[in-house]
């Protein structure tokens, strides 16, 4: 048994080769998914996962790639998943935007904390302000490490929700210290590299919520606090959450083309001149979540927001939609958001954009 | 859909070997409930008919009355929680709740952070027909019928794959569960494919017509795996709210009289 097992995993690895480049056909340039290779152990399976999305005629993924899988301890880099993701991704002519989080165990303590024996009590998107310049650091390998492969990395994640700032309260000026030291790290690994900023989460939290914070009330803060400096394409994330694609948007409620009321923001705040990249957007079919949408409607207003972008939102590039495919089912609302199953069966919303990305 | 079936079976197994292991008596988190009397619910009220606010701000559906049982059967009060999806889990990982209720389906992957109850209802997709009988096995009672689905849904993918093996069967696909009530009633189709709870409420506006689960989903409670003595005593008080009939009814009294019995798909 223990033979078997020796040979077995490095041999399957290697019969997975390259091959060829591809070049993505299509006709909507503006057309990108949201992938979620992060926890896909196989690399047959990443290669057909992209292959499914350059089939569809996506130019672009966002992935998500953990730090906490590359530097699990303080200085010893092991790359090998972020380099599979990237060199298939790359020899399928798909552009990656890379977002980088999840922060490893020794990282959410300070050098002069305790991390507690029986394991982490703080979640892995705690960061504190002693390891902004170890997440710099990291941010300054990743870039240097992909030069010629990685043009755009996001920075953070949904900072104004406290899921994602490690159920601390929200602090957009903190935020800003952190982007400021991060965005200087991805700089010196790689000059060229476009920084994405901002993602904040589309939410209507009320002042004092202990969940997060009103989106743009944050994002505002943010620019008060020296934002425009910490990035150079904003990131924006806008889910059509049951609502038409064209419906116009609304301080009181949420949308897709809430996306325009971020960038009025941008644009009052004097970074108009920079470009936009909707990193997550999309619409959900769960039968019982009430910001969700019957199955057919999804499809259409999913086909609907790619065109809506490219006809009206000339300071925009891609639209990426949550989620492509997940290596497992979460078997909750998450899954109606998905385009293509776990088992790599195609879902209907796929044939139709499949269908849309080849028309003129 | 039996793999789900198993896991909840394999993930009850592994908890009676915690439950041999852990030095119970360090259970902070179960000394703290018992000494505040309270049992803390998070939920996320954007799931109905399971969870959900009204106009007044009060919570209400299947599973907050199911809370709101159990605590009682627990023999403390319950409070409820506001809190996203996302951050369902892991408010009782860091002790935000106690308990985590919002249609929330087991996940092998979150195992290791908190533990999930046995299953209290099975959500999923059902086969719905006005005839009296669903014939088993069901791939050859389909075979040679007009078969109705919603666009994009579930049971769209369900009859793909049928279409893809080239069975002998007729699709037609509509774009709303209305839709697919009235080819159904008008005898445009024979049988249809809805989520459960949909299926139910046709059920109930069609008392004759037959359904039975195509797919099962079981939705399950989390509790931080700190704490191996509350995941017991919720795995006790759900037993008895079972076994005494008040969780049946209670399901009939949300979904009809089909939903009561939980079954898993044939």
């Amino acid at each position: 048994m223990i033979v078997v097992l020796a040979y077995s995993w490095p041999l399957t690895d290697k019969l997975v080769t390259l091959g060829e480049p591809q070049l993505v056909q299509t006709q909507k340039s503006n057309v990108c998914f949201h992938t979620r290779l992060t926890d896909e152990v196989e690399t047959v399976k990443i290669q057909q996962t992209l292959s499914l999305v350059r089939e569809a005629g996506a130019t672009a993924i966002v992935e998500y790639f953990p730090w906490a899988y590359v530097e699990g301890a303080q200085g010893q880099l092991n790359w090998y998943h972020s380099d599979r993701i990237i060199d298939i991704a790359h020899q399928n002519g798909i552009e990656v935007i890379a977002r980088i989080g999840v922060v490893p165990t020794w990282a959410r303590y300070a050098a002069t904390e305790t991390i507690p024996a029986d394991g982490s009590d703080r979640t892995d998107t705690y960061l504190p302000p002693e390891r902004y310049a170890d997440y710099a650091n990291y941010i300054e390998a990743f870039t240097s490490r992909y030069q010629g492969k990685i043009n755009y990395v996001i920075l953070w994640n949904e900072p104004n929700l406290a899921l994602e700032w490690g159920f601390r309260q929200v602090d957009p000026e903190e935020h800003v210290e952190m982007l400021r030291i991060a965005y200087a790290g991805a700089k010196r690994g790689n000059p060229e590299i476009q920084v994405l900023g901002g993602a904040v989460a589309p939410t209507l939290e009320p002042v004092g919520s202990p969940n997060g914070m009103h989106d743009l009330t944050f994002l505002e803060r943010m620019y008060i606090a020296g934002f425009a400096e910490t990035y150079d394409i904003l990131s924006i994330h806008s889910y059509g959450l049951g609502q038409a694609h064209n419906i116009a948007p609304d301080t009181a409620g949420l949308n897709y083309r809430r996306a325009e009321l971020v960038r009025d923001l941008m644009v009052r705040y004097g970074d108009g001149h920079k470009q936009t990249a909707i990193t997550e957007s999309g619409w959900n079919d769960s039968p019982y979540w009430l910001h969700a949408t019957n199955p057919a409607d999804r499809i259409a207003q999913t086909i609907g927001s790619y065109q809506y972008a490219a006809d009206h939102w000339a300071w925009n590039t891609w639209v990426c939609t949550w989620a492509f495919r997940y290596p497992q089912r979460y078997y909750s609302y998450f899954d109606q958001y998905a385009f293509v199953a776990p088992d790599f069966e195609p879902l209907p919303i796929y044939s139709a954009v499949q269908n849309y990305t080849q028309q003129p | 859909m039996k793999q789900s079936v198993f896991a909840v079976l394999a993930m009850l197994a592994a908890t009676a070997v915690i439950f041999a292991t852990f030095p119970v008596e360090e259970d902070a988190i179960w000394l703290d409930i018992q000494n505040r009397q309270t049992l803390v619910f998070a939920v996320d009220a954007t799931f109905p008919p399971f969870s959900a606010l009204d106009g007044n701000g009060n919570y209400g559906g299947f599973d907050v009355e199911l809370a709101r049982v159990l605590a009682k059967e627990m023999g403390l009060t319950p409070q409820f929680r506001l809190v996203s999806f996302d951050s369902l889990l892991g408010a009782t990982v860091v002790r935000q709740a106690d308990v985590a209720i919002s249609a929330i389906v087991l996940q092998p992957a979150r195992t290791e952070e908190v533990y999930f109850s046995t299953p209290y209802f099975n959500a999923g997709t059902r086969l719905i027909s006005p005839q009296q009988q669903i014939e088993r096995p069901v791939v050859d009672w389909l075979l040679g019928k007009t078969i109705v689905v919603e666009l994009g849904s579930q049971g769209d993918v369900i009859v793909r794959r049928l279409e893809k093996a080239q069975l002998d069967v007729t699709v037609l696909r509509v774009s709303s569960v209305m839709e697919l009530e009235k080819t159904l009633a008008t005898g445009q189709a024979e049988v249809g494919l809805a989520d459960v709870v949909a299926a139910f409420e046709i059920i109930k506006a069609n008392p004759t017509w037959t359904s039975t689960h195509a797919e099962t989903v079981p939705y399950v409670m989390a509790s931080a795996k700190q704490s191996p003595l509350l995941h017991q005593e919720i795995e006790v008080a759900l037993t008895q709210l079972e076994e005494s009939g008040v969780l049946p009814d209670l399901r009939q009294k949300w979904f009809g009289t089909e939903a009561s019995v939980l079954s898993f798909a044939p």
